[in-house]
């Protein structure tokens, strides 16, 4: 039995096949192969808005760096990320260290998760990340950094567990 | 080996469906500490490929300062974390590594695969 809440087989997502079609250059044929978990990525636009992947961004802030890295990140720097995972340099003050960013998708995991589960796509929980280089100081010199949430329009900040005119 | 001599160039290979609209000859570009450098590349930044190479970025780094070539003829093929629609996720995009005379702009010639 599928689980009431999630796409069930029969869903086709027909409101908004037409633009994912259009956006992915998906034929019939590929869209009749998406697998259930894939529709139900799809199937938070249903919850948080069919624009939600553009309402919203995740900003990576650097919070210490007190010396275990030569990339020249700095406390206060961020790197801004659309919620296609996507690093938008114009909004990006820090160097792009792939070292310290590539645990940053693991957030996007959740996003997606989360937003089909009709929450605030950012987890509340992995919101603090570090650079992997661990050294004989035991990590302590290692840059770290904090995510959080904020409208694209308005850079505001998005706390609320259930976004605002939203339905989950 | 210099690690500001050289750069490492991940090239867009094949591609299909992505929803970042990233295409075939498109670039990332990174320096021997891996970091990705912005306004040298030409693909859309995704995570979802430039995360995959951070081992491969990993991997480089320890074969420069080993004296080798840094990009290594086992791992040079690389692809996203999304699995593609054949296989329950959506798009896919591959990249093939290269190193790169920064100041030359010369692709400096692959190590040859190691014989079986």
């Amino acid at each position: 039995m599928v689980d009431p809440y999630y796409v069930q087989p029969d869903d086709k997502l027909e409101d908004m096949q037409s633009q994912l079609k259009r956006a992915l250059a998906l034929s019939d044929a590929d869209f009749a192969r998406l697998s259930p978990e894939v529709r139900n990525l799809f199937a938070a636009r249903r919850h948080l808005g069919h624009s939600w992947l553009d309402d919203f961004e995740v900003v990576v802030e650097v919070v210490s760096n007190p010396g275990g890295c030569t990339c020249g990140v700095a406390p206060g720097q961020r790197i801004v990320l659309s919620m296609r995972h996507a690093i938008k340099p114009e909004l990006s003050d820090a160097p792009l260290c792939v070292h310290l960013l590539s645990p940053i998708l693991s957030i996007f995991y959740m996003t997606f998760d989360r937003a089909q589960e009709g929450l605030n796509p950012l987890t509340p929980i992995w919101r603090f990340h570090e650079c992997p280089h661990t050294g004989e100081d035991h990590g302590a010199s290692k840059a770290r950094c904090r995510v959080y949430l904020r409208r694209t329009d308005t850079h505001e900040v998005v706390d609320a567990r259930i976004l605002p005119g939203t339905t989950p | 080996m210099s690690s500001d001599q050289f750069e490492i160039v991940a090239e867009v290979t094949k591609v299909f469906h992505c929803a970042n609209f990233i295409t075939e000859g498109q670039v990332y570009v990174f320096d021997l500490r891996g970091v990705l450098d912005p306004a040298r590349s030409t693909a859309p930044l995704c995570l979802g490929i430039i995360a995959k190479l951070h081992p491969a970025l990993l991997l480089a780094a320890d074969r420069a300062v080993s004296g080798l070539h840094p990009i290594s003829p086992s791992w040079r093929n690389f692809d996203c974390f999304d699995t593609g629609i054949d296989h329950g996720g959506t798009g896919k995009v591959f990249v093939r590594l290269t190193l790169r005379d920064r100041t030359t702009g010369a692709i400096v010639e692959d190590e040859p695969e190691p014989a079986c």
